[in-house]
């Protein structure tokens, strides 16, 4: 009962081991990246990059398990989007926002990314959703967080949280059996 | 949206709950969702995986070595900083001071090891505190966003709360408090086990009431108000240790420029910022922002914007 494989983990990284950097960072980065990219990321791998560089500058602090561990970095990941979301529209050349998925007006590596990864359906079908209902339902599903742990990434009390996620599947199955094509 | 809310829907938010952890396959939204989910799960090429996690070992190194520097005798300690910058209101420059003060006090030297050092439930009060620098005096939509802040934080949900909170400054048109509340929002998640401690909940709903008061904008100062910052920032100071001087953080995770967050002192209203405590900036190297330092990530695929 004193052995807890995530505990000794986490120490390692604290204490700046390699291995267990490379265990935390096969395990989320793709993840982290998933999230990224199907938020409209502008350069999903540059802000994985970040995310994990504020979370090795921190994790001395980090106090909890595992499941909290990851709902601290998306928490992370979801701030340096907004961040990224302010200056680009403090730009007005480029894409707004509102428009997170409006990929192919990059030409950079993200669109290959994108490309790699890509599903042109699956993105229409998010498309589809407001950007609150896409927030919540990505970090549900590429975070495996909780609706308690959502709402506390998003400043949403549970319960509107859960509204969200419940119009997003909705919107999502209406699109799915009225044909939208997937 | 209230045609959702009948009984009759609990067996769909049952059902919805199973699509979402990935245990509803067979169905056609559980398909599509796993199809989402399966976005998460390519791999990261082993090139960058290897520069990466070279990256993070020496970042997590050198911040624990910031965390512990040792104390060098006879330096005087380094107050952290330019923490006076957008006060806008009397309120607001009381709170600078005695805020200030205390991190002065607080702080094991320079801001290298505040921000870092997790054993201490006043950490999650560094974000907010600049977040107050930040905030000013604010109206508008924010107001119910503080209430609903004022709500999570009394039922003890406390990053929630200041994360409303950051909604709300960032509605009342106060970026650089709303990122400020964000990055305390991720401290306490950070420690939010241990952190659980009553006194930082405690000190983060007097923070939020302070908070509200300054978005709700009645510019009144009562006598009570500084009272509640004194005690706080008293309490504040009590849990620590006095303070010794700690080095400076390394260059690699201090960049000598401002942050961004924190741009260089620019008085609002014609404030003048409150002269005690307002000593030179002390480095943040947990609070660096992502643009333009040093902390983005030298090589990856394309720059940022």
């Amino acid at each position: 009962m004193t052995f807890d494989p995530w505990q000794s983990l986490l120490g390692a990284a604290q204490a700046g081991a390699d291995w267990a950097w490379e265990r935390i960072y096969t395990e989320l980065a793709p993840k982290l990246r998933g999230y990224l990219v199907t938020r409209g990321a502008a350069d999903p791998d540059g802000l994985v990059g970040d995310v994990f560089l504020q979370v090795a500058r921190n994790i001395g602090t980090f106090r909890g398990d595992e499941d909290g561990f990851r709902s601290w970095v998306f928490m992370i990941a979801h701030h340096r989007l907004i961040d990224e979301r302010r200056r680009r529209s403090r730009r007005p050349t480029e894409p707004l926002p509102d428009d997170p998925l409006a990929l192919g007006t990059t030409e950079s590596a993200e669109t290959t990314a994108m490309v790699r990864i890509g599903d042109d359906e699956i993105r229409r079908l998010l498309e589809g959703l407001t950007s609150d209902q896409r927030e919540v339902l990505l970090l549900r599903i590429f975070g495996d967080l909780t609706v308690e742990q959502v709402a506390a990434i998003v400043g949403k009390r549970p319960g509107a949280v859960k509204a969200l996620q419940r119009r997003a599947l909705r919107a999502l199955e209406r699109r799915i059996t009225t044909g939208v094509p997937l | 949206m209230t045609s959702f809310d009948g009984d009759e829907d609990e067996m769909t938010a049952h059902r919805d709950e199973a699509i979402l952890r990935g245990e509803a396959a067979g169905s056609e939204l559980g398909e599509l969702v796993a199809r989402i989910r399966a976005l998460g799960e390519q791999p990261i090429d082993r090139d960058v995986i290897e520069r990466h996690v070279a990256m993070l070992v020496r970042e997590a190194v050198v911040s624990a070595g910031a965390r512990q520097a040792p104390s060098l005798p006879g330096r005087r300690r380094v107050p952290r900083a330019r923490r006076s910058i957008v006060f806008s209101s009397l309120l607001s420059s009381i709170l600078a001071k005695v805020l200030a003060a205390s991190v002065a006090l607080a702080a094991v030297g320079g801001g290298v090891g505040f921000v870092a050092d997790p054993a201490v439930p006043g950490d999650a009060l560094y974000g907010l505190d600049r977040a107050f620098e930040a905030v000013g005096i604010g109206r508008g939509g924010a107001a119910e966003r503080i209430e609903e802040a004022r709500a999570l934080a009394a039922r003890g949900e406390i990053p929630e709360a200041v994360a409303t909170a950051g909604e709300a400054a960032e509605e009342a048109d106060r970026a650089e408090a709303a990122a400020a509340l964000r990055r305390a929002a991720e401290q306490i998640s950070a420690v939010e086990d241990g952190a659980a401690a009553e006194p930082t909940r405690e000190r983060v709903a007097e923070l939020l009431e302070l908070l509200a008061t300054q978005i709700e904008g009645d510019g009144v100062v009562g006598a009570d108000v500084a009272e509640l910052a004194r005690s706080i920032a008293a309490d504040h100071g009590r849990d620590r240790r006095p303070a010794s001087p700690a080095e400076p953080g390394p260059p690699e995770t201090v960049p000598p420029t401002a942050p961004d967050e924190m741009p260089g002192p620019m008085p609002e209203d014609g404030v003048t910022p409150p002269s005690v405590t307002i000593p030179a900036q002390a480095p943040q190297p947990s609070e660096a922002p992502s643009e333009g330092s040093p902390s983005t990530m030298p090589d990856m695929p394309s720059g940022r914007p």
